[in-house]
């Protein structure tokens, strides 16, 4: 479908920050539409965020699991995002990429951690969000989610006394992962997204099957490895565009000189960027 | 398009459409609105 390439090549012709801005402040934006909150977020954002106008897809599968109900219309939603643009939400719209993105900004010495690691969040994932919570009947992901020790906690307890006054080792656990991982942000590239995010979980597989697609053309590859050096989730495009672990965020599209990488939807033809 | 693209959306599309029917977007919205004690490190 032509709407999907259009869309894509559109995308790729902004810039990436602003709207990663624009959506952090609309996700967390109470006063605007506090009556949001029964629709999950398309991005990685905790919904006891005092300012959350949206519902944590993860926090909320978690709690239908507790009470042995299939969540129809948390998946049918997050389907319906990942059917249509994949892991676009990833690199567009999340709230913890984008600060994943500005920390990566840190001038430190930086350190490459291969993706041969990435099958963790599967573990991650079948663990703290299903088999654990269905057993313990407790969401045990959100007991140690760094972006809900950073967007709930911390303010929570800033702005409530009665609160602070219940803060144990739980908390300070959870204060010890927010740092490490904040720390980590600063010296790899989305490290959250890569390792660890269940959200990104669901929707990776939706790459290879979804509305919108990225493709490589052989022919014009002139194997300058730019594409490589962009990629803020240390994927090889040439080889490994589109898989699960893309974010979408169209830098390789834009980086390279050739043409080689292009929008495309499923079952069409390719279209190939127009470069300056 | 392909075949499975129409597949998935409209398999997508009728799960929201039955979680909506069975008033699941107002748990959805009753448990986010709650202050979630796991998500503050308490509970």
């Amino acid at each position: 479908m032509a709407f999907f390439a259009r869309f894509t090549d559109a995308l790729a012709r902004l810039r990436r920050a602003p709207v990663q801005l624009t959506s952090t402040l609309l996700w967390n934006s109470y006063f605007l539409a506090p009556w949001l909150k029964n629709v999950p977020c398309p991005g990685f954002n905790c919904y006891s965020c005092p300012l959350a106008i949206t519902a944590c897809p993860i926090g909320t599968l978690q709690h239908f699991i507790i009470i042995r109900r299939v969540p129809l219309y948390l998946l049918g939603v997050l389907g319906l995002i990942g059917t249509l643009f994949g892991r676009t939400a990833c690199g567009w719209t999340c709230p913890f990429g984008f600060l994943q993105d500005l920390l990566y900004k840190v001038p430190l010495p930086k350190w490459r951690v291969s993706n041969r690691w990435a099958p963790a969040r599967y573990v991650i994932f079948a663990l703290l969000v299903v088999i654990i919570p269905f057993i313990a009947l407790e969401p045990w992901f959100c007991k140690l989610c760094p972006a809900g020790a950073l967007e709930a906690g911390l303010p929570m307890i800033a702005l409530q006394a009665d609160l602070r006054e219940l803060t144990g080792l739980l908390f300070a656990v959870k204060m010890v992962i927010l740092a490490l991982f904040l720390l980590w942000m600063m010296v790899t590239s989305r490290p959250f997204c890569r390792f660890v995010c269940p959200l990104g979980t669901i929707y990776g597989p939706f790459n290879r099957l979804s509305g919108m697609r990225l493709h490589f053309e052989e022919s014009r590859c002139q194997h300058c490895d730019l594409c490589r050096h962009v990629c803020p989730t240390g994927l090889y495009p040439p080889e490994e565009i589109d898989t699960a672990g893309c974010i979408r965020c169209m830098e390789c599209l834009k980086a390279c000189p050739h043409g080689a990488l292009q929008s495309c939807a499923t079952g069409t033809s390719c279209t190939e960027r127009s470069h300056a | 398009m392909d075949k499975r693209f129409w597949v998935l959306l409209g398999l997508f599309l009728l799960m929201t459409a039955a979680g909506l029917l069975l008033g699941e977007a107002r748990f959805v919205f009753a448990n986010a609105s709650l202050i979630c004690l796991s998500c503050i490190g308490i509970q």
